[in-house]
Parts: C-alpha cells; structure tokens; sequence
C-alpha cells in the first residue's frame, strides 16, 4: 500500500553514502575507463558546440581539402586536426558527432532490451506454468532469427515502403527500435533461470510470510540479487548495439549520410585503406575501442561494487 | 484455567485440517500427510508443536498461514483466526493477515533476510508496506524493535547488510521484524536449529519474553522437547500428521499418557545415566501412503496391541488433556489378557 514511498534506489543511496566513490579511487583500472567514459559521453553530448565543423552542412565542405591527413603528419592542415575524409569533411567533426549517434543508439536500443527482456523474464520465472512457456517459446522463436537479419529486412522493407527522404528522417529510431526489440531473450533466459534459483530461497518465502505483493517481491527482493548477470549482459550488448549499428550503417541501410556513425565512417574509410589513406578508418576504430572498453571495464568494476558481499564491515 | 476463558480470546482455532499432496502421476492416489489435526490456540498463548522430522510441523505452519507449495492442497477443514476462515479468504485480504497480523520466524537466520538489502531497508520495507506512517516514524519504530531484542548499537547495524551480522544478531533482526507489525500470532519454525547451543536459549527467551510483554500469541515450533519446556504453555506432540496428545507443558511432561511422547521424553539425553547409551524409538516414522486402518504409531510402540493395528485411535478428551491411543481410551483399553506382551 505504501511501499511507494520506499522506493529510494539502491544504487544511488551506496553512492550518497561514498562508498562507491571510496571503491572507485581504490580501483585504478576503473578509475581510468570511467573517466574515459565520462570525457567520451561529454564530448558526445556537446559534439555540435565542441565540433569544429558541421558534417551535415554541405557548404563548409569542399573538396580540395579531400583524403587530408592529421595535423601532426608533414601533409597535414592545421583546420583538421585528425585529417579529412574521402569528400573533404573534417574527421574530428564526423568523430564527435560519430560517438554521438552510437552512444545515443546503444543507450536506448540497450535500455529498451533490457526493459522487455527483464519484465519478460522477471514474470516468466516468478510465474512459472503457463506464463513461463509461452515467453520462453517466443525467445526461442526470436532466436532463429539473427537479430542483425532481422535488422536489415525490417530497415530494408520500410526503406522500400516509406521512400528515402522519409527514410532518413526515421532511421536513427527504426533503428533503435529494431535493434532494442531484436536481442531481448538473452536477458530474459538468463533473468528467468536466476529467478528460479531464488524464488525457492528463504527470504522470498520470508516475503510472502511478510504479505508483500508478488509485484514487490519481484521487483524488490528477487530483482537485485539477479542485477550482476543482467549487468554483464547489457554492457555486452552496448557493445553488441554499436557494433550492429555500425554493420547496417556499413551496409548501407543504417545512419542516413548526413548524419555520421562510427560504423559508417569505417565503412567509408575502409576504401581508402589500401591506398594508404589509414586515418579515414583508424580515427573511428580508436574511439569505438575506447568506447566499448571503458564501458566494459566500468561495468565490470560496478557489477563487483554492487555486490554487498565486497563491501568490509562497516566501522 | 481454559474453562474460564471468554469466547473472545480464542486467537486460532484449526479444525480437522487435512492437507494431501497431489500426485503427478493420474493413477497414484492423493495422499493425505496432516491428517485431522485440530487445536486451539487463545490470545497471548505460548503453545509449542513438537514432533519428528516429518510429522508435519512446518507443513501445518504453512497451511496456517496459505502458503502451501502448488501442490499440497488443503482438502477438509478449516483455519479460523480472529473470527475468518483464512482458507476461505482472497490472496489480496491473505496479504493483509500475512506480516501484519501473523509473522514468521523462520529456521536459517543466515537465509532468510534479503542478501542484497540494508536491514533498514528490509525493516522499512516491512513497516511500510502495511502501515501508514511515514519513514521517519518507521525508522524510530525499526529502532525501537531493534532495541528490543537488545541489538546493540542498532543505528550502525540498520545500515548493514545481513552478511555482516552474525547468526544470532540476524535471528534478533528477524524477531524485531515479526514484531515490527504488532502482529497478534507468530509462528516460529524451528527458530534456534541454525544456531549454536549457547545462543539457542538466549533466543528462546527473548522470544517468549517479548510474546509475553506485547501479548502476542506465540506458535513455537521443535524438535526439541526440552527446548519448549520452558518456553509454553501448552504443548501439541505431532506424529505423522496427527496431534497424539496435547495438554499443558507442565503436566504433559510429568505425566505423559501417549506412548510417543513417554518415548520423546525418555530419548532426552539428560534422562540418560553418565556412560548409558541413549534411548531411541526403534524404527521409523511411517509413509503417509503406508498407513492402512491403524494406530500411525503402533510399529514402534511398546504397548501395541490387537486394536492398535485394527482401527485408528479416537480422541480421548480428559479436563486439561487430549490424547488419541486406544491405551488410554476407556472403551478400547485392553483386558489385562491382552497386555502382556
């Protein structure tokens, strides 16, 4: 009735009381990535103040500055401070915005698998019966299909349908949406086999003694002890996202042109590779490793500090 | 002193409770493992339930409360507590009897609290999820629980997580709980098994004492006879689903009348002489499924004898005791020729 007003979370309250932060400094390793996550969040959120150029503004291009190398090399121009691409677009400018478009993709395609495949595995091992069946037969059925084809024959079908301007207006959410609905049975496999092994523990059964309603010992009780696989796997599929974001964009049917992704500017430079022009390819590798690592390491490093086992006593 | 009591401080009242497993194979029939078991339990009581693995103890605890596993089924009968019938009642009115009027203590204090939350949190939670209050008064009540089972420094335990504390400190953090919500009963199941001797009386004590000062009415639940020998009032023996004799602790141990329980009390270790072997009750407590047209007990009972093995006993009913063995019925008591062995 009133268990609304208990709902402070948990993760915060551990860091208000500085415990993370105290774990945090104690950890160089994810000291690091974290605040090499921070600086790559920041530079992506403030890309088109932070940019030099805008890469979606045909006007600032011209084609003269073309396959520039960076600055530092004897060829370079000291605008382009990583050196142009193929059509004379600022690479630092298309990075930026790059980093932009694939944190934005993963975040919500990951937000919203995680969604779907937590309240479907939640419900399904808690449940159980017939409830259990028909969510882990859908899993089943959505894992026939690769979600990276799934991808291309939704993006190809509406591409058709809707028209190219359209399109592109679209995509960045099709996207989202295709990639977010496609991967949701690995979290709720992986979320219902954790609840059936602590569903049968003695705290939920001290639960449903206590009179809470199945809603809140789903979500309270069996839900954070159940958080650190859950974790593992949603970082993996940031990775995961950005990386299917990258392939479709490579292929083609993902990011419209004007709107650069990591996945597209490789794809683009990946042309100009054997003839030399390594920096068209290379800047956007760098970051998307930068990017996955840190974001594997931190989440490494938060699924260990959540666990209340490793925190000592607390005098 | 029953027979002074008003109608009104009957607390629980438990009537013929039959509870079967249901088999998932169509062809085996359902089995019944409590059979009939009736009691009465009146505010403020402290009734112990003793018996053997197996008999029925936690079982019964749970069909108190409707927490069966999906396949025990309550059959017959009925569980009457302040004036419902809990076996009648909907999951959502369950869940306002359940914490709030009833609390549990269970076996494994190392188990049974949430790993991953603050005791606050667990104790919060508790509170307000059944009483309107705000969380600042919920935390001064959560301390004052705390105080209560003499947790000391309960500011700084609050703020941390069951593996931090020791066994004991979490079964006082569990008591506190169960008492947070100034229920009117609570069953303890087997509250000292987990932990060590030395603890298990402390544990006990605190228990009763607090039943007592706040008058809820207390289900102890044991192995133990010498456990509960101090801590109720009453006492209920199980065996195989069935109460064989209840009766005040006091008077029940003195003067046992159903063999099971002269055997239980005889298996103590401190009836034994220094360097003697234990008493054990030969063989084992039968299969639900076994038992034909008997007494449950006669395969190991000294006193066996034709009708023991024909007919299942009645319930005799003396002024302050109830025992179902046809030894002590009247009308089923055997002629001298028929007693000796």
């Amino acid at each position: 009735m009133n268990a609304a007003k208990y709902h402070g979370h948990h993760i915060w309250r551990r860091f208000r009381r500085q415990q993370l932060w105290l774990q945090l400094k104690a950890n160089k390793v994810a000291l690091i990535s974290s605040v090499i996550l921070l600086l790559l969040t920041v530079t992506a959120l403030l890309a088109p103040w932070l940019s030099p150029f805008d890469p979606s503004v045909l006007q600032q291009q011209n084609i003269m500055d073309a396959e520039l190398p960076p600055a530092w090399h004897e060829q370079g121009d000291s605008r382009f401070l990583l050196g142009t691409d193929g059509l004379g677009r600022d690479l630092l400018s298309s990075l930026l915005h790059g980093i932009r478009t694939s944190l934005w993709v993963g975040f919500w395609a990951v937000l919203l698998q995680l969604t779907l495949g937590t309240v479907l595995g939640l419900c399904a091992g808690y449940f159980g019966g017939w409830m259990d069946r028909l969510v882990m037969r859908l899993a089943d059925f959505q894992l026939t299909f690769s979600s990276l084809m799934l991808a291309i024959l939704v993006l190809a079908i509406t591409r058709a349908a809707m028209g190219a301007h359209d399109y592109h207006v679209w995509s960045p959410w099709l996207l989202i949406l295709v990639l977010g609905l496609a991967d949701w049975p690995q979290y709720a496999r992986t979320l219902r086999a954790s609840v059936l092994a602590e569903k049968h523990k003695d705290y939920v059964a001290a639960a449903q003694v206590l009179g809470y309603r199945s809603r809140h010992i789903m979500v309270m009780q069996i839900l954070p002890n159940t958080l650190s696989p859950l974790l593992v796997i949603a970082t993996l599929q940031v990775a995961h996202v950005i990386l299917a974001e990258a392939a479709l964009s490579f292929l083609g049917i993902g990011m419209p042109y004007g709107n650069p992704s990591l996945g597209g500017m490789m794809g683009s430079g990946f042309e100009y590779m054997l003839s030399g022009l390594w920096w068209i390819a290379l800047m956007p590798g760098i970051a998307l490793v930068l990017l996955l690592l840190s974001i594997n390491l931190v989440a490494d490093w938060l699924r260990d500090a959540l666990d209340p086992k490793n925190i000592g006593p607390q005098q | 002193m029953s027979l002074h009591l008003k109608p009104s401080t009957r607390l629980l009242s438990v009537r013929d409770l039959h509870v079967n497993f249901t088999s998932r194979w169509p062809q085996e029939p359902n089995i019944d493992v409590l059979r009939g078991v009736s009691f009465q339990l009146e505010r403020g009581e402290r009734l112990a339930l003793v018996g053997e693995s197996g008999a029925g103890k936690s079982l019964l605890a749970t069909s108190i409360i409707q927490l069966l596993d999906s396949s025990a089924r309550i059959r017959q009968g009925s569980v009457h507590f302040e004036g419902q019938d809990l076996t009648q009642l909907s999951s959502k009115q369950l869940r306002q009897v359940r914490g709030r009027r009833i609390g549990m203590v269970f076996q494994d204090p190392m188990t049974n609290l949430n790993p991953n939350l603050t005791l606050e949190q667990q104790l919060l939670q508790c509170i307000l999820s059944h009483r309107n209050i705000s969380r600042a008064e919920a935390r001064l009540v959560a301390l004052h629980k705390l105080r209560q089972v003499h947790i000391p420094a309960p500011e700084t335990r609050m703020r941390q997580y069951p593996h931090q504390l020791s066994a004991g400190q979490l079964q006082r953090a569990t008591i506190a709980m169960a008492l947070a919500l100034e229920p009117a009963l609570i069953i303890a199941d087997e509250p000292t098994s987990a932990l060590d001797v030395t603890m298990q009386a402390e544990i006990i004590s605190l228990l009763t004492h607090l039943c007592h000062n706040n008058g809820v009415a207390l289900l102890l639940i044991s192995h133990d006879l010498s456990l509960v020998a101090h801590a109720s009032d009453r006492c209920l023996i199980m065996y195989a689903g069935q109460i064989v004799e209840q009766g005040h602790t006091k008077s029940l141990i003195n003067d046992a009348q159903h063999p099971y329980t002269q055997s239980l009390i005889r298996a103590l270790p401190q009836m034994s002489e220094p360097g003697q072997s234990l008493y054990q009750i030969p063989g084992q407590m039968p299969f639900a499924q076994e038992l034909g047209n008997q007494c449950a007990f006669a395969n190991r009972c000294e006193h066996a004898y034709a009708a023991c093995w024909n007919q299942p006993p009645a319930r005799t009913v003396t002024l302050e005791r109830e025992v179902s063995c046809h030894l002590v019925n009247p009308a089923t008591a055997p002629t001298p020729a028929e007693s000796e062995p």
